[in-house]
């Protein structure tokens, strides 16, 4: 089913088709609203803004010096979902998932010497490309770049780049350096989302660095019914995030996939905005029970 | 439930997201979705690898 939400999510906030065909992007209202997840705003189809591109443009403005339009929606989504957008409501998180299926290589890597660490490193990206560059970092008319946009993000290449390119001839006459770069940080991505599940999400996120503050404060929650946990540890091996969600079920890196709940043999594992799931018993109790 | 659960559980995400979308008010009075607007309705030359 989640397979189902991220598709159908990403074809609505990415619905305008003629975008794609004529090379351009869409001008319409809307744009100007920030939709949760990394979409970025320069793909052909995009109906609102990125929320990690718009926090560079106001910021990199030479009118303002905090985005509370911005961090607004952001604070509004985290409260809302947590990291339930990266699960449930990102494009790229999407894309990721999708990579992470093609069965090569065999075996995939589950974790690494020094995995913890590297996921501390979206929180640089968020401090230094996100907000410190575009804000320091201004030309003569106090204008600061995107700079995690222009050096990093890889569904700005995918989802802009790429189409634009292919379909607009005076686009394409202008690559450079810059555009080799990108290419080679998304190749980079996606080869990695066979092997190792959501890199970018894991590592690079800036997006997934905020909204990983409110997965202990969002009305979205999960937890575990002690009555019914044995602590056998599926919900643990399930988990592609490698949270350890028998000690903390709202851990920052959990993106609320629910790989956690499918795989507890008990139904013990509830997530929601009430908790009312958590008193359903589930066949696998019925069957316990008989 | 206790306190401390309802405050965790219902009082702090309440008041954060009134949080937000007061700031997303206050965002929209000083211009700033025109500034989004004005950045996401047009080809974004950094974000494709060109500018």
């Amino acid at each position: 089913m989640r397979t189902w939400v991220q598709a159908v999510y990403t074809a609505l906030t990415n619905a305008y088709a003629i975008g794609f065909v004529k090379g351009t992007v869409y001008k319409g209202p809307i744009k100007s609203i920030c939709v949760p997840g990394l979409n970025c705003y320069a793909c052909p189809g995009a109906m609102g803004a990125c929320p990690i591109g718009a926090l560079q443009a106001v910021l990199g403005s030479s009118k303002y010096y905090f985005s509370y339009y911005v961090v607004g929606f952001m604070i509004a989504f985290g409260a809302i979902c947590g990291r339930l957008i990266c699960g449930f409501l990102c494009p790229f998180g999407f894309v990721q998932d999708l990579l992470h299926k093609i069965p090569f290589p065999k075996k995939k890597i589950a974790t690494f010497k020094g995995d913890n660490q590297l996921r501390k490193l979206k929180y640089v990206v968020l401090a230094v490309l996100v907000v410190a560059l575009p804000m320091l970092l201004t030309n003569e008319a106090g204008v600061g770049s995107p700079w995690f946009c222009k050096l990093v993000c890889p569904s700005g290449t995918l989802g802009g780049g790429v189409p634009l390119i292919a379909v607009n001839e005076q686009l394409r006459g202008m690559i450079g350096w810059l555009f080799s770069w990108k290419m080679l940080v998304l190749v980079a991505i996606v080869v990695l989302s066979a092997i190792i599940y959501r890199p970018f999400c894991k590592y690079l996120c800036p997006l997934g660095a905020i909204y990983s503050f409110f997965n202990k404060v969002s009305f979205y929650r999960m937890g575990i019914d002690p009555e019914k946990c044995v602590n056998c540890g599926a919900c643990e091996r399930a988990c592609k995030m490698n949270v350890p969600v028998l000690k903390d079920q709202n851990h920052p890196e959990c993106i609320r996939c629910g790989d956690c709940k499918r795989a507890c043999p008990k139904g013990a594992i509830y997530s929601g905005y009430v908790r009312s799931g958590a008193h359903k018993i589930r066949r696998t109790d019925k069957a316990d029970l008989a | 439930m206790n306190s401390s659960k309802t405050w965790t559980r219902y009082i702090l995400p309440g008041i954060l997201l009134a949080s937000g979308l007061f700031m997303i008010a206050v965002g929209v009075t000083r211009g700033e979705a025109l500034t989004v607007f004005a950045k996401a309705a047009r080809v974004c030359l950094e974000c494709i690898g060109i500018g």
